[in-house]
């Protein structure tokens, strides 16, 4: 004790100087101010602005993502006012029309605003609202039960909770239609059996097999260990001093959860369900798989793109799809920002006292969160393993591993299509969809942590906050519009040189996927305490120092955690890269291909690899340097 | 909002600045038309002969969404040692890197393969970005009205029944061709359960996600074939049909009683071999191709045989139409490096050979050309050219619009 209370006598005794040397600093600059001309004075402003590296960072951030986020923003709001090639019948190409905004928000014809915008973009809230719920539920349970209590296998569900995630939404969707298709309550072409009526001889009601319910439970079980990411991170980190002291005063542990530890995890909470929420509101495959008919606006989005004579409508629905997913994320940023504090790394003891579940209540939440976790995270895996080892899909006699093994044409549309092991084309687009997406995590990562330390460190500033912002923006610009541009971009003279290159769509991924970085590396520095830095700046430890010497390694496993989102996410990613590459460089798009052409061993064989080296990457990440997905976004 | 306004306008500038620099990249269109004239007048061995000094070395660029295009062009490669690369995308995806290419200027292709006639009407022949050009070789074998645009492959989507009375669990009750005259008049798959035969919940891919889908409905407000739907709706209810005022027209009756009645599939392959396994009287109307994956023989799960196509039914059984086909147009880009060489491919893939390269041996493709041999349980083309909706790039994307929007209210819960 005696040793503590001289460290922070000495501690303050430094502060104490440094301080009194700054007021004497200050004084004589003022001084020497005085006689300064204007435009000295403002070239020693600009030069003790630039004195700091937090506001490098932001300007050149600044400057960046000017240029590559809200240009798009801009080419697709203008575009929303251009008539389109496909369009003459509105007047000239290229001249400026108020008809797109007025048919999608009045034309009552066919009842076209209703059919193309109103309803569709209610089937998508109601969609979303109900995946916001199921995730919050469940990943913000499992966060709980892993963080807080005295729960068995956490090791296991931590790992394989995230697995889900991982995976593409749409092969979920594949595998819920595999599930639960039956031919009692389905109709038509769709009245097939499935995995359950073939084990059980029990059959779903149709509307838990397509439509807005099964849309909705695909996409909360795919974004519910992001829940649990962005909960867990909190409640990991959350200072348990409080709950020590609620203890300590004699609070029931459910007046505890009640009063400190969900006020404490309410902005998180709010902002998982916005983010969840803007997520699954421009969800396209899931819908695609398991609609059915159901129609929600990312659908028809594509639809109108699709359309030739109606892009202008499907720009300003995007636009429209921005604006709310904008909307979101200001209400998020007052939420986040109304909390005083995100520090949580003092230096200070945090051990937790777990809460202990009763016996009975435990094994039952044990055997429901272990049937969960094997259901949805293990049980896919090895469908998509079994699906590649037969000849006809769902026949278990039909066992074969020929669909790995042949060097012969498995199927006569696509040439080179022999064994996954024996085909070169799978192989070379793997190396190559590891190398880009390796890559767009570099990039973005190390912008992450330059973005949150610089946002940190000026937060509350104009600028700190356009930056965060606008590294933000991306995660809500839909993917199609957002290569859109970039191909315009690289079609074009001055760029042409970016043209189907491997940099431009590592630009383009680690712009897209910044916002998973940026968001992990400005909660990692906001976790930060002031002190830390402060006390290696008066040592006089230069900057770089003290980012690769100490805040790095302090919260080293939350970074290294910041560049293992954007990877996977750039990993199973398609629809941003299909248009600024040639048909046979990732991986992503051989899968298509073969899946066009009802390959369907095949097509599974590549999912499970991507799900599989995805899996490898984190568990030797994890191994190495401590960090991993679920600590990703959380910090 | 200062920040914001004067944000706004430098990025338009740059934006304007960018549409300039792109605008101004043309190359001359007249010289490609000139040199197709000439080669016109060219034989195949002339073609190849004028090619081979054209490239040399170099590489030929098309784009097609074919995977059997490839095939084609391996062996064009393998015949004249000219080397070609293939683009190979999606449709939306084709359009819109040649539309956002061709556009800036850029050379990407030579030759294009293109499906979807609203698309190539709108986006790439009345830009000028692609040009017709027809071998005369094939000249004498190929319809007028498949000349421009060249018109090099048909496909067709055909109405297809379970013709068995197979549950899905015993193989043996299955009866082959049990149900020849299940499909005889198009108005059972319109109207509603109280009509006689009514055939209710047709397997069909969403127009809005298949552009080729969209094209047939928009075919089918056409004045041909609402006269062909008005005489099928007479033979079927026995009554003129007497026009509504929320339908332009019959056609626009038959798109939206279909479309209530129909259910969406996002895979024809797979809608396909789930109607082959299904129940008995399942009807999906998708490729004739995607019979690839069926067994050939034998009665069980996914065999060939318990599939009828009342279109290829003889006689005149069916009323109205059995499906529709649709063609891929093989084109010369206007900015082509290389334009003998895309001449020389068309030419190879409107040949006999050529298209027995390609898509010969298989069911469910036909050559434009009238002498290219066809799978042999398949039926020519002329056969299905009676019997089928015919998609016209003119009429499709005159009336595109009207009826996607018409669609729209029909599509979706």
């Amino acid at each position: 004790m005696n040793n503590i209370a001289s460290l922070n006598k000495e501690k303050i005794k430094i502060i104490f100087n440094h301080k009194h040397a700054l007021i004497d600093n200050k004084a004589s600059l003022n001084k020497s101010e005085k006689t300064l001309t204007p435009f000295k004075k403002k070239l020693n402003l600009l030069g003790a602005y630039f004195s700091k590296p937090s506001n490098i960072i932001l300007v050149i951030f600044a400057i960046i993502l000017t240029l590559t986020v809200v240009i798009p923003l801009i080419y697709l709001l203008l575009n929303t006012f251009l008539i389109h090639t496909g369009e003459a019948s509105l007047g000239k190409i290229g001249s400026l029309t108020f008809n797109h905004w007025f048919e999608v928000l009045f034309k009552s014809k066919y009842n076209y605003s209703i059919s193309v915008f109103y309803k569709p973009l209610l089937n998508s809230v109601l969609m979303s609202i109900i995946s916001c719920i199921i995730s919050i539920t469940v990943g913000g349970g499992i966060a709980y039960l892993i963080t807080r209590t005295d729960f068995p296998c956490k090791k296991f569900v931590s790992l394989v909770f995230v697995f889900p995630y991982i995976m593409p939404s749409w092969s979920i969707a594949m595998f819920w239609e595999n599930l639960f298709k039956n031919s009692i309550y389905l109709e038509g072409a769709k009245a097939q059996v499935g995995l359950l009526q073939s084990l059980t001889g029990l059959s779903v009601p149709g509307g838990l097999v397509y439509g807005l319910w099964p849309c909705a439970i695909c996409l909360g079980i795919h974004y519910a260990p992001f829940a649990y990411i962005l909960i867990g991170g909190i409640l990991r980190n959350m200072d348990a001093n409080l709950e020590e002291a609620a203890t300590i005063l004699g609070a029931s542990r459910f007046k505890i959860l009640r009063k400190v530890t969900l006020p404490i995890v309410l902005p998180a909470l709010i902002s998982t369900i916005l983010l969840v929420f803007a997520s699954s509101i421009s969800s396209y495959t899931v819908p695609m798989f398991l609609g059915n008919g159901f129609m929600t606006i990312s659908l028809k989005m594509k639809a109108l793109f699709n359309s030739s004579v109606l892009v202008g409508s499907g720009y300003v629905v995007a636009t429209i799809l921005m604006i709310f997913s904008v909307s979101i994320l200001l209400i998020n940023q007052k939420v986040t920002n109304s909390r005083r504090s995100f520090v949580t790394v003092t230096g200070k003891s945090s051990q937790v006292s777990l809460v202990k579940i009763k016996t009975p209540i435990k094994v039952i939440i044990t055997t429901i969160v272990m049937f969960y976790t094997i259901f949805f995270a293990i049980i896919p895996l090895i469908s998509f393993a079994l699906e590649s080892l037969l000849k006809t899909s769902g026949d278990f006699s039909t066992f074969t591993t020929y669909y790995w093994t042949t060097t012969e044409q498995t199927n006569p549309y696509i040439s080179g299509s022999v064994g996954i092991f024996h085909n070169k084309t799978i192989w070379r687009t793997f190396l190559n969809s590891l190398l880009i997406s390796g890559a767009c995590a570099l990039i973005a990562g190390t912008f992450g942590i330059l973005i949150g330390y610089a946002v940190a460190k000026s937060r509350g500033k104009k600028l700190s906050n356009y930056v965060s912002n606008m590294a933000f923006l991306p995660y809500l610009i839909p993917a199609m519009s957002f290569s859109t541009i970039y191909l315009a971009i690289s079609t074009s003279k001055p760029f042409g040189f970016l043209y189907r290159s491997i940099p431009l769509l590592i630009i383009v991924g680690a712009i897209k996927f910044l916002p998973f970085a940026s968001r992990s590396g400005t909660n990692a520095m906001l976790q930060l305490s002031n002190e830390i830095e402060e006390a290696s700046i008066i040592v006089g430890v230069p900057w770089w120092k003290r980012m690769v010497k100490i805040l790095f390694p302090i919260q080293k496993s939350s970074f290294i955690s910041g560049y293992l989102l954007p990877f996977i996410s750039c990993m199973r990613e398609l629809s941003l890269f299909v248009l600024l590459t040639s048909s046979g460089t990732l991986l992503t798009a051989v899968l298509a291909n073969y899946e066009t052409y009802d390959s369907t061993q095949i097509s599974n064989g590549i999912n499970l690899i991507i799900i599989v080296a995805v899996l490898i990457i984190n568990l030797v990440t994890n191994k190495l340097t401590g960090a991993s997905i679920d600590k990703g976004v959380g910090g | 909002m200062r920040i914001l306004k004067k944000t706004l306008l430098v990025s338009a500038s740059y934006l304007m600045g960018l549409a300039m620099l792109t605008g101004c990249g043309q190359t001359n269109s007249s010289e490609t038309e000139k040199i197709i004239k000439e080669a016109e007048k060219m034989t195949y061995a002339e073609l190849v002969e004028r090619a081979k000094e054209e490239v040399g070395d170099n590489t030929v660029q098309t784009y097609g969404n074919s995977s059997q295009l490839e095939n084609a062009l391996i062996a064009f490669s393998e015949q004249t040692g000219i080397k070609v690369t293939n683009t190979k995308k999606g449709d939306a995806e084709t359009y819109s890197e040649l539309g956002e290419s061709f556009s800036g200027g850029r050379y990407v292709a030579d030759m294009v393969l293109l499906q979807d006639g609203n698309k190539l009407q709108n986006e790439m022949l009345s830009q000028g970005y692609i040009k017709n050009f027809i071998p005369k070789d094939q000249k004498a074998n190929i319809a007028a009205d498949d000349q421009n645009p060249l018109a090099a492959v048909y496909l067709n989507k055909v109405f297809m029944y379970n013709n068995t009375d197979f549950t899905g669990d015993n193989a043996e009750t299955a009866k082959v061709n049990a149900k020849t005259h299940y499909l005889t008049n198009v108005w059972q798959l319109a109207g509603t359960d109280k009509d006689p035969g009514h055939i209710a919940n047709t397997s069909f891919k969403t127009p809005s996600n298949e552009n080729v889908n969209m094209n047939f409905l928009v075919m089918l407000t056409s004045d041909e074939w609402v006269g062909k739907l008005t005489t099928a709706y007479k033979a079927y209810y026995g009554l003129d049909y007497a026009k509504e005022s929320k339908y332009q027209n019959i056609g626009y009756k038959w798109i939206a009683e279909f479309l209530t009645n129909s259910q969406a599939h996002d895979s024809d392959g797979t809608a396909c071999k789930n109607v082959a396994k299904g129940n008995g009287g399942t009807m999906a109307l998708v490729n004739l191709n995607k019979n690839k994956d069926l067994k050939d023989s034998g009665v069980g799960k996914e065999s060939k045989a318990n599939l009828t196509y009342p279109a290829m039914e003889e006689g005149d059984n069916l009323k109205g139409f059995g499906g529709f086909c649709y063609k891929m147009y093989a084109m010369v880009a206007d900015n082509a490096k290389y334009p003998y060489a895309a001449c020389a491919i068309i030419n190879y893939l409107l040949s006999a050979e050529g298209f027995g390269d390609a898509w010969g041996a298989k069911d469910g493709y036909y050559s434009a050309n009238t002498t290219a041999p066809i799978a042999s349980t398949d039926k020519p083309i002329s056969w299905w050219k009676e019997r089928l909706v015919i998609e016209d790039p003119a009429y499709v994307s005159a009336h595109y619009k009207d009826v996607f929007e018409f669609v729209q209210q029909y599509e979706g819960k």
